[in-house]
């Protein structure tokens, strides 16, 4: 009974600290895309390490196995399938306040999928068409626009627009790729 | 009122680059040349009323790519489809300029072989039998009125001198597309003849 008294005085310590703390002394931040993860079936997740200096750094993993977008590039509509992206980027709050900013960011993009082309195999004489599958990496670079408010100067609602062009392997890979999303995060 | 501006930005933009995608092409599609005369017609030049003008296409599934050695199946390439399909168009003239398309029920088609429809263009189903392996097609369309008329093949397609025949199969399978050209057709695509 005295340990789960002296736990809970601790917990309840450790909670009063974070409340007492300024959202400028939290330094981390793990966020979710629910927009993704809703619309396109893509799970995103979020890693932003905070600075003093208005600049912060962070990465971001997304992975997609949606059915829609998997039924177009079967049926045609598209020839790749976007896959996964890591996504490392940089940001800059054009805004002074801390609880809710614009903020801008450059990015990098290593990212990867599906590939599909009709090519002819020729098997006894005759020949015929065939769509092959390959797998495709590239590598983009881009840059976003986005607004961050905090509830309780912990929760975190993000809105990110932006794009990035792929230059490595185009012939395959999609030109151009979207880093929209709206995130849910906890700063820390 | 800055930020309601800049949000309604950043909102709109959203909305642009979520609505674009890669598909402006058709990837499971696939066109081909193939050797002239997939289609043919009777080449009459002067009916009667009452007659009918024969449309007729009878190929093997194994087709000879221009540009390719050895045979192509269309048949297996297309997940066995069952039917190619083409359009035509028959007109009358009505003017010195002038030129209509004529309408007349599907009932009036003679149908032999394969399957048409009529509307602005009569549009042929190549039906694949598999017993000789060939895809057939032979409809009749009957010729009402006297005057001077013409046929061509180029309504969906962006050619004069080749039908187009496109595959009908399953959205996941290869869309194939023969163009082959046809014989006795000018320059502009036509082929003209008379009902007397």
């Amino acid at each position: 009974m005295k340990k789960i008294l002296v736990a809970l005085l601790l917990f309840y310590g450790i909670v009063n600290a974070q409340n007492e703390s300024t959202i400028s002394d939290k330094k981390n931040e793990f966020r979710v895309d629910v927009l993704s993860a809703i619309l396109s079936s893509k799970i995103s997740v979020s890693y932003e390490r905070f600075f003093t200096n208005d600049f912060s750094v962070g990465l971001n993993v997304n992975y997609s196995d949606s059915k829609k977008l998997t039924e177009d590039f079967e049926e045609g509509n598209t020839n790749n399938l976007g896959k996964y992206e890591i996504n490392p980027y940089v940001r800059y709050a054009l805004s002074k306040g801390k609880t809710s900013y614009y903020f801008a960011e450059v990015f990098a993009s290593y990212n990867g999928g599906d590939y599909k082309e009709i090519a002819r195999e020729e098997n006894g004489g005759t020949a015929i068409y065939t769509t092959k599958i390959s797998n495709y990496t590239d590598i983009a670079a881009g840059g976003s626009l986005g607004y961050k408010m905090y509830f309780n100067e912990s929760i975190a609602v993000e809105l990110l627009v932006g794009f990035g062009y792929n230059f490595l392997n185009t012939d395959k890979s999609p030109d151009k790729i979207s880093r929209v999303g709206i995130n849910l995060g906890y700063r820390f | 009122m800055k930020k309601i501006t800049y949000l309604a930005l950043l909102f709109s933009t959203l909305f642009f680059i979520s609505c674009d995608t890669n598909d402006d092409g058709f990837y499971n599609n696939k066109i081909i040349d193939v050797n002239p005369g997939l289609v043919t017609f009777t080449n009459t030049t002067n009916y009667n009323v009452g007659d009918y003008l024969f449309v007729d296409a009878d190929f093997s599934r194994y087709q000879t790519e221009v540009g390719q050695t050895g045979l192509l199946d269309i048949y297996r390439t297309t997940g066995n489809a069952e039917i190619f399909a083409f359009s035509y168009v028959i007109e009358k003239q009505i003017s010195a300029t002038e030129w209509e398309t004529i309408f007349v029920d599907d009932s009036q088609l003679q149908i032999n072989k394969g399957d048409a429809s009529n509307g602005a263009y009569v549009y042929g189903l190549c039906e694949y039998n598999s017993a000789d392996e060939t895809y057939e097609y032979n409809v009749g369309f009957p010729l009402l009125s006297t005057g001077n008329y013409r046929l061509s093949f180029g309504y969906n397609s962006n050619s004069t001198k080749n039908v187009e025949l496109r595959s009908l199969n399953k959205p996941k399978d290869i869309k194939l597309n023969l163009n082959s050209a046809v014989a006795n057709l000018d320059n502009s695509g036509y082929f003209y003849f008379n009902v007397n």
